[in-house]
């Protein structure tokens, strides 16, 4: 019954360290350049947003640019950039919840697997990355709820009213899926010390 | 919907601890406009949030943005993105009717061949099948709260009504060129099917998912796909649901006109029931198909004419619509995990009902021993149908989940609801 009430801002920013940027007037744009301005400005971020939830890039992209799409023919009632992006926000971790749910016999697998602490990183073999994949190996097999939680917390920095919105469960359920979540990590991220 | 509700003390014992949260979030009544989680975490860390800013000694919440940042600077999408994203836009408008796959075998592996395309698929279902206990209501003109065709991701209810995402037609519908980057040629879904449940003499109406393939994803397509899963047993997932359609009707066509659906069965000719069931028969129909998004009535024939008198019981003229939730719902919904489920330890519990008292119970046993029994406070008190989440967790095993209400007058149980569910 309760429609999940999007809370919106006129500020977005493209998490850590990136831009903050204002709108023009969104309300003149047509579908497909709304599409081209809200995908310029948040892609990326959806994209890494979807990874972390994921752990699997091709489909992080695939399912935020079903959202886009799927903004395009919705952008006639939405009309506005904030509502936009909470709707693509909404939808990228609907469907990666979808996907993991998919995808269940799959994710029971790597949730077994011991963090990979003795396999060098594909990239570098810096120990700060080893420790940094320990801790997303940790995310990794958190329940998806939690890891939804920590991720729109700690990686979108979502408030709390605006996770739980975004989620669809209440304020005390992001909460205590926040508090078990990082407690979970918490042996990981000490290593980070 | 869950979103508002503080839990209410007699749920404490399911309940993730409370106290301990105080302890990682901080400062209550953030101010949700802030955009950023206005001093989010951590109390006095406010101004440290940002990677690299904060003041010693870091918190682990500190550590762990600067993880997710630094994890997430590391990755890039691919370049082509927009053009892909127009060129699916364009081939979505098309309604493109692509043709049917088959399927058997060529879903199932995981091959590395294979995950591209079932990737695909699984993702193009996301907005349909986020599943038995998520999400936003559905466009409910006429429906309960408890969503049937589940979350359209916010702002607007109909995301799954139209066409959607159908890609343009591609030399090949089988092998996209670029794995995950193509649509998928077929897609599945997860569909509300309605069946009968409860005392023969007082039957109401019971709602499960089925997992459904859809062909274009079409209201139409939709509907034929729900209408023939409920017809195709006597029997949802739970044997305790049965379907009051007669064993050998058969869907003859689907069409869907300005939100209102014309069915026409077939083999229906015949069937022993009475008014009260022949009435339900219709309802579960009703709320079969319109729980599809964008479908808000019926019209049905039989066998390719239109029907006045179904049975000759009831009145199927015209334009039928969903009775009130509160005259054919069950009074109690053990939503999910559905009957048959394999959930992990922690899992969600989603319960409906329509009580006065919006108080419905839930118990767990296993081996006829009940491990757990409490009270479940709905969101809202009937004729509304109020809901319920909750979080359990429980060791690995075989458990009855029974939702359930305590009769006023005699304090019986009654509308018991039980699944089987396995907790890997």
């Amino acid at each position: 019954m309760a429609r999940h009430h999007c809370v919106t801002t006129h500020l977005v920013s493209d998490p850590p360290g990136g831009r903050t940027m204002t709108y023009p007037e969104p309300r003149e744009w047509a579908a497909d350049e709304a599409v081209t301005h809200l995908f310029v400005a948040h892609y990326r971020p959806l994209v890494r947003l979807a990874t972390l939830l994921l752990h699997d890039q091709g489909a992080a992209e695939e399912i935020v640019q079903d959202g886009y799409v799927a903004l395009h023919g919705r952008w006639a009632r939405l009309r506005d950039a904030d509502k936009a992006l909470c709707y693509l926000r909404t939808s990228v971790v609907n469907r990666c919840r979808s996907a993991l749910r998919h995808r269940r016999v799959v994710e029971a697998h790597l949730a077994t697997a011991r963090p990979r602490a003795d396999v060098p990183s594909a990239e570098i073999g810096a120990l700060d990355l080893l420790r940094q994949d320990a801790v997303i190996t940790a995310l990794r097999a958190l329940p998806t709820r939690q890891r939804e939680a920590v991720v729109l917390r700690y990686y979108a920095e979502l408030s709390e009213a605006e996770t739980a919105a975004l989620m669809g469960v209440s304020r005390g359920a992001v909460k205590s899926h926040t508090f078990r979540g990082l407690a979970a990590l918490k042996q990981s991220l000490e290593a980070q010390r | 919907m869950s979103d508002e509700w503080n839990p209410p003390v007699g749920d404490a014992t399911m309940n993730p601890p409370r106290g301990g949260d105080r302890t990682v979030n901080a400062p209550r009544g953030g101010d949700p406009t802030a955009g950023a989680p206005a001093g989010a975490v951590g109390g006095g860390h406010a101004g440290g949030r940002r990677p690299g800013g904060e003041t010693p000694p870091p918190t682990d919440e500190d550590v762990l943005r600067r993880v997710l940042a630094a994890y997430a600077e590391r990755i890039e999408p691919r370049p082509d993105a927009l053009p892909e994203i127009r060129r699916r836009i364009r081939g979505g408008t098309r309604a493109t009717r692509r043709r049917r796959v088959p399927l058997a075998g060529r879903w199932c592996g995981w091959s590395p061949a294979a995950a591209g395309l079932v990737t695909v698929a699984v993702l193009t279902v996301a907005a349909v099948a986020v599943g038995v206990a998520g999400g936003p209501p559905a466009p409910s003109e006429v429906g309960p709260p408890a969503a049937d065709a589940l979350p359209s991701p916010a702002v607007s209810p109909s995301d799954s009504a139209g066409p959607r995402v159908v890609p343009a037609p591609a030399p090949s519908v089988v092998a996209p060129t670029r794995p995950g980057g193509t649509g998928a040629p077929d897609r599945r879904a997860d569909l509300a099917v309605y069946y009968l449940g409860g005392p023969v003499g007082r039957p109401r109406l019971y709602r499960e998912f089925h997992r459904l393939w859809l062909h274009d994803g079409s209201a139409a397509d939709r509907i034929t796909a729900a209408v023939r899963n409920m017809l195709d047993g006597p029997t949802g997932m739970d044997p305790d649901y049965r379907s009051s359609w007669p064993v050998g009707t058969e869907l003859r066509g689907v069409s869907v006109s300005r939100g209102i659906a014309t069915i026409d069965l077939g083999g229906v000719t015949r069937h022993d029931v009475d008014e009260v069931g022949a009435r339900l028969a219709v309802q579960q129909l009703v709320w079969t198909v319109t729980a599809v998004p964008g479908v808000s009535g019926v019209r049905l024939r039989l066998d390719g004419a239109p029907a006045d008198r179904l049975w000759d019981r009831v009145e199927v003229s015209g334009v039928l619509r969903r009775a009130p939730a509160a005259e054919v719902l069950a009074p109690v919904w053990l939503v999910s995990p559905q009957h048959g489920d394999t959930v992990s330890g922690t899992f969600e519990v989603h319960v409906a009902g329509i009580l006065p008292e919006a108080t419905a119970r839930l118990r767990i046993a296993q081996g006829g021993r009940t491990v757990r029994d409490q009270v479940v406070t709905l969101s809202v008190a009937g004729p509304a149908q109020g809901e319920r989440r909750l979080t359990v967790t429980l060791p690995p095993g075989r458990y009855t989940l029974t939702a359930y209400a305590i009769s006023p007058a005699d304090g019986g149980e009654r509308h018991l609801d039980d699944h089987l569910v396995t907790v890997r």
